[in-house]
């Protein structure tokens, strides 16, 4: 009973002990907010994280400094105040300290719920009427004559479009997009190191097999085909599939081809073209999603497609490509673990490149004048300085500070070289090498507050906003591949290969204006449930369509489907989308030029 | 028995010393519980209740139009609850076996490791599981090897098997665990009735049936009671990792369900809806198997 | 005669050899998924991902060096620790002496206070009404958020009410006998006994706190507050976000991938478990008959 007896008394004493170390603590962490936890008890709570400037008055000398919480900034690797080379130019700029949140939904939910917001939110298209009607959000309108004269200088009917379609009726300024102005013939014309989804396969094997010219899908199965006859097994036994896709709903299914036939994804069962005309996928027999499904009907059909597409995750699909498993890729964004394999066995031209389907259509990007489609930018009410706010927004919308956002600080990062702006040397360098580049330069790390998109051209001095899309650059990132790759085209990197091609009038660029897309209404409760319903049909029924046995039971799965799609009142969604995309069309036609 | 007559100073005595920790129950278990308000309004996050629309029991009934869906749901999760209930013995059995072995060393080791599936994360358990069960994995690589089959199995999009799959996965994941409560049981049983039993000259097996496994009755069978009351959570992680969309007609649980719902339609109000159907039935199974234990043992287990 | 020892005998040695074998069988079922995980850890992420067996493929410490290197991970640590260790005590005293009182037939409204606990476990207000509820209690940014609320587990207060029924009266009766208090009973007596179940409660509460990030994630900011869980999840985070980047922001210039989320959720793994093994052993000999190094009762 003595040992037990003395482990009872050290018990306590620890106990003790360690209970005075937390009140210690408690009393830290609380002493710091005790009045915090005092506000947090009345209704109308103010922002949580903002601090005092000095001389909190009304109308402030513009460069006092202050901290302002925001939410969604970007890839933040730790949230809170920011201290990288960006935000200290921000700082010195605009008197604006950033202090940055996760963007987490969820998070987002208990702010709302709450009243608490941050100073300033990046928000999804979902969360619009909430907002408005929650009374969580400043017009900005209010502070746009005194603070944000630039905002409105550069983009006054993107602005004038979203006071009367983005504010519930309201004619107000509630919401800014980000990353605008580009339009798609803009887009276009700028050139890129190279493109990132299409028909990307093995490039030694496809110069083994003479190189020919792919000339449609079909042609693309055969060669793969060929090359599976080649290489049917990888060093380790493994065996080697043509095709493959992972567990992440319908894009990895339709991506390719989508793109390749000239549509850009919409929101549900809906595509859009260049122009943003809506195209309906599923009950258009002749619809790019048919044509995907057909396509990995084929792969199936002449066993080239990897029976684990529909089980595995983006992991192991991404691990397969970095084994030399598969021979085709969706996108090059998992292929650069293959390729270094390939070059640490002494093959650095071996690797994936891309064949540009004759005829077929390069994805180039999604470009509109207002912007990224459902990323757009408010102010709290909660916000203690939104005077404050509208001018950090303000500084981030010019040029300025969308070149600061895009290729950090002048002087710094980028330098003007024979009255022309270019990325200094060591910057190009650190791109490639250092781990946490947009981290702990701050480059790109603030994307969501960037008003110019990328491809903007800066009035100061003629060159795009963003540096990193120069020659110059692109030189620097050639690999022994890339080259081999450009050289076969007769150009010097491989995005200048896809543009002799496109001159040659063998592929065309996909440059989509996306603008229709912020003028869609967002649906109805019953639509939504009715879509959710559909999503999850067209996510059950893909893998039985495609593991069809033969042509015969392709067809009868494809009725018994669009039977079912009847069954769950499929058509009035399409009814309610079909109007809005026309209505949207109408909305943003006052955006063309 | 025991007669319970007025409020003597020594039972006020206990109360009050079981008040503060009531107090602790109530904060932060039923105070939170306003939030079942929301689900009887159209309610979104930021929107103030006192501006939203009354909707009364409109999300309840949601379910039943719904129909086809919900009801497939539910044959999923009842399904592999069922068969989580009938594999509960496993850790108790597992727990005897333990406890037989007398080589001390080799009990802590096992015990140990046999925990370790329990800190793997679902996300892990899927990829490992991947890597064992895949078609080129290590199974169908051994028993290709050993002719014992011609073509390799593809387990994960193996549609009938998954009820099956992922009780084994269960079982796998938290045998060790869960044993742990049976071996505290054990550690607890007076040492004085095996020793009775031995001067009886019971055998080892007799042993573990007259002493060990009526000392762990009690546990096993509050144990089984609340797993029962719990049919409708199957818990979400694991069914989240295993989803794909070959396996996703039996996979999809209640709780999996919410969360589809719950992005597709940004549903706060219908989720929350759920939550209470889910805690009226769990309640009312309580109290129903209670009811007949009641009957059948004579006790109430709560 | 002899020939019953004999076959009781030979049924024992034969009931030890498939023990021992099934038991084996099991513990390689658990503990080769724990190696793959281990020797994941110290591969090369983009090597890995083709697949390991016995050994690691390109031996390196990368992934240790890069979790251990992250901002504020020391002080997240002790966090945690303190975390673990107050609120493990906490949950052990406040469970066991509640389910205590419980077993008291005499306490005023048991059944009723005993069922007000059970019911507990179906019991899921949601995320938005706990914030608030949270918030409301002062909780925000607060330590006591980590140890409070989890001071009372209804799970736990059954599991040890039942394991006290258990014990046998007499003990207890003649130490009432003698005018004891219910405290004193409790302290002197109860507690010895039941130290198989507390271990027990023990060791889950501290696995629990020790793996939770959720009340860190939405209600404390205070980047001295931060556990060692919550630091780790966003750095997964942001591996994973940058894994999922387009190839516009790739041109922006991020460097090729050199490390995968799932390399990272490997060495996570090993970092968050092995001091759970280390420290595991001394609470698993309360409850595992057999390992304890002295008898209790005395």
């Amino acid at each position: 009973m003595s040992f037990a007896k003395i482990s009872v008394r050290k018990g306590l004493s620890m106990l003790l002990t360690l209970m005075l170390l937390a009140s210690a603590l408690a009393a830290c962490s609380s002493g710091g907010n005790n009045d915090k936890s005092g506000e947090a008890q009345t209704p109308s709570s103010t922002s949580s994280g903002s601090s005092e400037s000095p001389s909190a008055d009304s109308s402030p000398p513009t460069k006092e400094p202050v901290t302002l919480t925001m939410f969604g900034a970007g890839a933040a690797d730790i949230p809170g105040i920011q201290s990288d080379p960006v935000a200290k130019e921000i700082e010195r700029r605009t008197g604006v300290t950033l202090d940055t949140m996760a963007a987490d939904e969820n998070k987002l939910k208990l702010m709302l719920a709450d009243g608490d917001l941050p100073d300033i939110l990046m928000v999804d298209h979902k969360y619009i009427k909430q907002m408005i009607e929650g009374n969580q959000i400043i017009n900005i309108d209010d502070y746009l004559k005194t603070s944000g004269q630039d905002i409105e200088k550069g983009m006054p009917e993107t602005l004038e479009y979203f006071r009367q379609n983005m504010s519930e009726g309201q004619n107000k300024l509630y919401f800014l997009p980000i990353h605008t102005g580009t339009y798609s013939d803009v887009g276009a014309a700028a050139p890129q190191y190279e493109y990132s989804v299409g028909f990307w396969t093995r490039w030694d094997m496809y110069q083994e097999l003479g190189a020919p010219e792919i000339k449609s899908t079909d042609d693309f199965l055969n060669l793969l085909a060929e090359m599976q006859k080649l290489y049917p097994k990888t060093e380790d036994g493994k065996k080697v599939y043509g095709v493959s896709a992972y567990n992440g709903g319908l894009w990895p299914f339709i991506i390719q081809n989508a793109f390749a036939d000239g549509y850009f994804n919409g929101p549900g069962t809906y595509v859009q073209d260049a122009q943003g005309n809506a195209y309906e996928l599923l009950t258009d027999e002749s619809s790019t999603f048919w044509n995907s499904m057909r396509y990995f009907f084929k792969a199936n059909q002449m066993g080239l497609l990897d029976p684990e597409a529909f089980t595995q995750q983006m992991d192991q699909y991404s691990a397969k490509l970095d084994n030399l498993q598969l021979l085709s890729s969706i996108a090059n964004w998992w292929t650069g673990g293959g390729n270094k394999k390939l070059a640490d066995a002494g093959k650095p031209e071996a690797g994936y490149g891309m064949i540009p389907i004759t005829g077929t259509q390069i994805y180039k990007g999604g470009f509109s004048p207002t912007g990224w489609s459902g990323k757009y930018l408010a102010i709290s009410k909660n916000s203690k300085h939104p005077e404050r706010a509208v001018e950090l927004l303000n500084f981030m919308f010019s040029p300025e500070g969308s070149r600061l956002a895009a290729s950090g600080v002048e002087g710094e990062h980028w330098k003007m070289v024979d009255g022309k702006p270019e990325m200094t040397d060591e910057t190009i360098n650190l791109s490639k090498t250092m781990e946490k580049f947009g981290d702990t330069t701050g480059i790109g790390k603030y994307g969501n507050l960037q008003g110019l998109d990328d491809f903007v051209v800066n009035p100061a001095d003629g060159e795009l906003i963003s540096l990193f899309y120069t020659p110059k650059v692109f030189q620097t990132k050639l690999t022994p591949l890339d080259k081999a790759y450009s050289e076969h085209y007769g150009a010097t990197y491989p995005g200048e290969a896809l543009e002799k091609l496109v001159q040659e009038g063998k592929i065309s660029w996909g440059a989509f204006d996306t603008t229709v897309q912020t003028g869609l209404a967002s649906a109805p409760d019953d639509i939504k449930r009715i879509d959710a319903k559909v999503e999850e049909l067209v996510k059950t029924t893909m893998p039985k369509i495609i593991l069809s046995k033969d042509e015969a039971e392709f067809n009868k799965v494809k009725e018994e489907f669009l039977d079912s799609l009847n069954k769950i009142s499929y058509d009035q969604s399409k009814q309610f989308w079909a109007q809005n995309w026309k209505d949207s069309l109408a909305k943003t036609a006052v955006l063309k030029r | 028995m025991f007669n319970k007559p007025m409020l003597t100073k020594s039972r006020l005595n206990l109360l009050l010393m079981a008040v503060p920790f009531l107090v602790l129950v109530f904060l932060f278990n039923y105070l939170p519980l306003f939030g079942w308000v929301y689900a009887f309004f159209d309610y979104k996050p930021g929107i103030p209740l006192s501006q939203t629309e009354f909707v009364g029991l409109k999300f309840f009934t949601l379910t039943f139009h719904d129909g086809g869906e919900m009801l497939n749901v539910l044959k999923n999760t009842l399904a592999m609850s069922f068969l989580g209930i009938v594999t509960t013995p496993l850790p108790l059995i597992f727990a005897i076996l333990l406890s037989e072995v007398k080589n001390g060393k080799f009990k802590k080791f096992v015990q140990t490791t046999t925990t370790l599936p329990n800190f793997i994360s679902w996300f892990i358990v899927f990829s490992l599981f991947f890597s064992i069960f895949s078609v080129e994995g290590l199974l169908n690589t051994i028993l290709m090897k050993l002719h014992i089959i011609s073509e390799p199995t593809n387990i994960l999009g193996n549609r009938e098997a998954v009820w099956y799959v992922q009780t084994a996965v269960s079982v796998w994941k938290g045998i060790g665990w869960g044993a742990i409560i049976y071996l505290a049981a054990i550690a607890g049983i007076d040492q004085e009735l095996y020793d009775a039993a031995k001067v009886d000259g019971a055998g080892r097996f007799q042993m573990i049936m007259n002493v060990t496994v009526p000392g762990l009755m009690p546990t096993y069978i509050v144990l089984l009671l609340l797993g029962i009351s719990n049919m409708l959570s199957n818990g979400f992680d694991q069914y989240f990792v295993f989803h794909n969309p070959l396996v996703a007609e039996k996979i999809e649980v209640l709780d999996y369900y919410v969360y589809r719902i719950g992005i597709a339609t940004n549903d706060y109000a219908y989720a929350t809806a759920i939550g209470i159907s889910k805690t009226a039935v769990s309640i009312t199974l309580l109290f129903t198997v209670n009811f007949i234990s009641k009957k059948i043992r004579g006790e109430s287990i709560i | 005669m002899k020939s019953n020892v004999i076959r009781t005998r030979l049924w024992d040695v034969s009931f030890s050899i498939s023990n021992y074998f099934l038991l084996s069988l099991i513990t390689f079922a658990c503990i080769y998924p724990f190696y793959y995980i281990f020797i994941y850890s110290l591969s090369d992420p983009i090597a890995a991902g083709g697949g390991l067996v016995f050994w690691p493929k390109g031996l390196n410490f990368d992934n240790y060096r890069r979790l251990l290197e992250l901002p504020n991970i020391s002080s997240s640590f002790v966090v945690s620790v303190l975390r673990t260790v107050i609120g493990t005590i906490l949950t052990v005293f406040c469970c066991t002496l509640f389910a205590y009182i419980v077993t008291k037939r005499e306490l005023p409204f048991r059944k009723f206070i005993y069922r007000f606990v059970v019911i507990t476990l179906y019991l899921n207000a949601g995320l938005i009404p706990w914030y608030l509820t949270m918030k409301s209690l002062g909780l925000k940014n607060n330590f006591l958020l980590y140890v409070i609320p989890g001071a009372i587990v209804g799970f736990y207060v059954i599991l040890i009410k039942t394991f006290i029924e258990q014990l046998p009266a007499a003990l207890e009766e003649s130490a009432m006998i003698d005018g004891a208090g219910y405290f004193t009973i409790f302290i002197k007596i109860i507690f010895f006994l039941s130290l198989p179940i507390i271990a027990t409660i023990a060791v889950f509460a501290a696995v629990t706190q020790w793996n939770t990030w959720q009340d860190n994630f939405f209600l404390v900011s205070d980047p001295k507050l931060q556990t060692v869980q919550m630091v780790l999840y966003n750095y997964l985070n942001q591996v994973q976000s940058i894994a999922n980047m387009t190839i516009q922001e790739l041109n922006r210039g991020e460097a090729a991938r050199q490390i995968t989320p799932q390399a990272v959720r490997m060495t996570m793994t090993m970092i968050v478990t092995i001091p759970i093994l280390f420290v595991y052993p001394f609470l698993q000999r309360y409850f595992v008959k057999g390992l304890m190094l002295g008898a209790v009762k005395g």
